[in-house]
């Protein structure tokens, strides 16, 4: 099947919503299909197999993190929740059970559409071993990173904490999903853990401690790796 | 066996009795001596089955006088000519005795057998009684009337040791001044039935109640006639029944708790869903109105006024929905580190209409550590704090947010560390016409550490300015985080609005644990 723009699955119960996401999108180039519920949301991914779904969390018939699920089960097409406050827990299980990002409401469209294109450009590209991003550069065969010209001394957790981060730019990764990873799940590893080895990380590699560059805090979530890739 | 006064006597005229008629009816019979001692021995036997051993060991002593006398020659004395009948007579008496002794301990085996399966049947039915329907739950009186039922005694009282006073809590037949009896705190203390003293003739005893050292008090039995080991085992089976009666009324009350907790939250996000969903298809849509109408538009200008006020809108709903979850109780901080600069930068993130064209100075002391706090609750109140400054201060005034370290770690020795946590002072600082008179005091007490105040009165929506709904949930949010609020009038004019919230101790964290 070939496309000339990505196809995006909207799913929220509010028409207003879905309608306002729809037309922006359309405006930006992309091309739209509508579900009011997570239901619909299947029987429509089914159909018209989309690029990304954007849902919506509370819904009828079947919520936002019951579909995230289920799309799982058989796919790894991108999804974004749309969540309110005051759903943070719900977030977090969306974004356990493989959702690759969030945004909170009301958000920006400005913000939406960068979220949406970062994840179509990661779909499906594997992250190399060499990584380039503003005045970083990390060399994962050479086991070396680079801030500009310094060498950056980090030790082995720290550099896989930032191999795992770097390779999901833009995506918010929880304490579960990090520790899945880097700790391969040992029991006594907890959250804590992980903020203490991010904290050594983030002294090595910010440079201005009052404007971090490379990693940001996800509130109740994780961490979030915030610079852009450049290209190679 | 005890046996009353009136039992022995008839037990000394049966033997006799029995004697002199089983001598009767040997003469009559004209039986020989062996004939003679073998009917003895049925009578000893008889007696001893019937009457017990005191009344075999008298029966054998009489029998023995009176085989000797009547049928033994020389007859009609108690003196023997041949010395075989000694030996018969011995033999009569050993084998009189050695068998009533037989008998007896048969018949005291047997007697206390019966007790036992009494005993057994009596705390079958008790047990019954206290943990089927029969009782129902949370009746301490009735549970302590069916165990004095089944102990067959009808007074009693039961008394409970609650934060360390005993007190009586039901009695029949006895007075409340059970509770300070000293035999009764002897059975608390020691957990041991203890013998009371008497009244009107009946037999008073105390039982322990305990249950691991959660329930303690004692049940005081009056009549009846228990043994301490019965009593003990009832005691026993009362308090697990009265503790089993608790933990349901417990678990009852937090499966109420929950249920109540888990409908508010439903209800709020329900709340929070139905406000915030118009509120996004409004931004979308008037985000796309404005990139739609060109600068020089005279409609482009009203567009911003409709957009910053939804914004603003917005943010009256979280605040809103946060003191009503303050309100509920179902806000739970989420405490974990962050650096302040991430905090300053996604309150402004959240303000950008507001903050436009605005210069904000941000300044985070090097020393300033991170916080531990809950980063969603604290954005929600700089994000208030910055909002208000901006709204009240001169269109291109400066607009100050800094970081700086406060206690502890600031400078204080190893004592002061201990006493004093290390805290982050974030301060938000404006040039606007600084405080109203008689607010900074209304916030004062935040400021002097009164940290377990979560509900102080709201300050009312009337008061415009810088009161209002906003600051009170600030002051809560710091509360809510282990921290405090102040208010104070900046020098050079303008106001400080400061949130004073705990710092991060690395030291804490498990920083030992490495990978693979």
């Amino acid at each position: 099947m070939t496309r000339q723009a990505p196809l995006l699955l909207v799913v929220d119960d509010d028409a207003a919503i879905r309608r306002a996401i729809a037309t922006e999108l359309a405006a930006a180039g992309f091309l739209t299909v509508e579900a009011a519920d997570g239901e619909e949301a299947l029987e429509r991914f089914r159909e018209v197999e989309p690029d990304l779904v954007l849902t919506d969390l509370a819904m009828p018939r079947r919520d936002g993190l019951s579909l995230v699920r289920e799309l799982r089960r058989t796919s790894s097409t991108p999804i974004v929740v749309l969540s309110v406050r005051g759903e943070e827990e719900d977030k977090v299980r969306a974004l356990d059970a493989g959702a690759d990002d969030y945004l909170t409401k009301p958000f920006s469209m400005r913000e939406l559409m960068a979220r949406v294109r970062a994840q179509l450009r990661r779909a499906g590209s594997s992250a190399p071993s060499l990584r380039r991003f503003p005045d970083l550069e990390i060399d994962l065969d050479r086991r070396r990173v680079l801030q500009g010209e310094r060498e950056v001394h980090l030790t082995p957790t720290e550099l896989a904490l930032l191999d795992l981060l770097s390779s999901h730019p833009g995506k918010p990764l929880t304490f579960r999903q990090i520790i899945a990873r880097v700790w391969r799940g040992a029991p006594a590893t907890s959250p804590d853990t992980v903020r203490v080895h991010m904290g050594t990380l983030r002294r090595k590699l910010e440079p201005d401690p009052a404007e971090p560059r490379y990693i940001a805090t996800e509130p109740w979530v994780g961490y979030r790796f915030l610079a852009e890739p450049l290209d190679l | 066996m005890h046996r009353s006064p009136s039992e022995r006597g008839l037990a000394l005229a049966a033997v006799v009795a029995a004697v002199a008629a089983t001598t009767l009816a040997g003469r009559l019979l004209g039986a020989n001596a062996t004939t003679a001692g073998f009917l003895f021995l049925l009578a000893v036997l008889f007696l001893t089955l019937r009457w017990g051993l005191l009344a075999g060991a008298a029966a054998s002593i009489a029998s023995t006088l009176a085989f000797n006398y009547f049928f033994l020659p020389p007859l009609h004395t108690l003196s023997i000519s041949d010395p075989a009948n000694w030996a018969a007579l011995a033999a009569f008496g050993i084998t009189a005795i050695v068998t009533g002794r037989l008998v007896a301990a048969e018949r005291h085996r047997a007697e206390e057998a019966e007790g036992k399966r009494r005993d057994t049947q009596t705390l079958y039915d008790l047990c019954f009684g206290l943990f089927t329907a029969t009782n129902r739950p949370g009746r301490l009186d009735e549970a302590a009337a069916h165990t004095l039922a089944a102990l067959g005694a009808v007074r009693g009282g039961l008394v409970l040791v609650e934060g360390g006073r005993a007190r009586c809590v039901w009695t029949n037949g006895e007075t409340d001044s059970i509770a300070n009896e000293p035999g009764v705190g002897e059975a608390i203390a020691s957990e041991q039935v203890v013998e009371l003293t008497a009244t009107a003739g009946a037999r008073r005893q105390a039982a322990p109640l305990a249950v691991g050292g959660r329930l303690s008090g004692a049940l005081v039995v009056s009549g009846g006639r228990t043994s301490p080991e019965l009593l003990a085992s009832a005691g026993r089976l009362l308090a697990l029944a009265i503790e089993r009666d608790r933990l349901i009324e417990q678990s009852t009350r937090s499966e109420a708790l929950a249920a109540s907790d888990r409908l508010k939250t439903a209800l709020l996000r329900a709340v929070s869903h139905d406000l915030r969903s118009p509120l996004t298809a409004m931004a979308i849509d008037l985000e796309a109105l404005l990139r739609d109408t060109p600068e020089s538009s005279p409609d482009r200008a009203r567009l911003l006024v409709v957009a910053r006020e939804r914004e603003r809108l917005g943010r009256r709903v979280d605040q809103l929905l946060t003191a009503a979850r303050l309100e509920a109780g179902l806000l739970h901080p989420h405490l974990e580190p962050i650096p302040p600069a991430e905090l300053f930068r996604a309150a402004r993130e959240n303000l950008e209409l507001v903050l436009a064209g605005r210069k904000v100075e941000i300044e985070i002391a090097r020393d300033c550590p991170d916080l531990a706090t809950d980063a969603a609750l604290v954005i929600e109140a700089l994000v208030n704090l910055i909002e208000n400054a901006a709204r009240l201060s001169p269109p291109h005034s400066d607009l100050r947010l800094s970081a700086v370290a406060k206690g502890g770690g600031g400078g204080g020795g190893g004592e002061d560390r201990a006493r004093w946590s290390p805290m982050v002072v974030l301060e938000v600082a404006d040039r606007g016409p600084g405080l109203p008179a008689g607010l900074a005091e209304q916030f004062a007490d935040a400021a002097s550490g009164s940290r377990a105040t979560t509900s102080l009165p709201l300050p009312s929506f009337s008061e415009g300015g810088r009161g209002g709904l906003g600051l009170a949930i600030v002051r809560q949010l710091a509360v809510a985080c282990g921290g405090s609020f102040e208010l104070r009038d900046r020098a050079g004019g303008g106001a400080s609005a400061r949130l004073i919230l705990p710092a991060f101790r690395p030291g804490e964290a498990d920083a030992e644990v490495t990978p693979e």
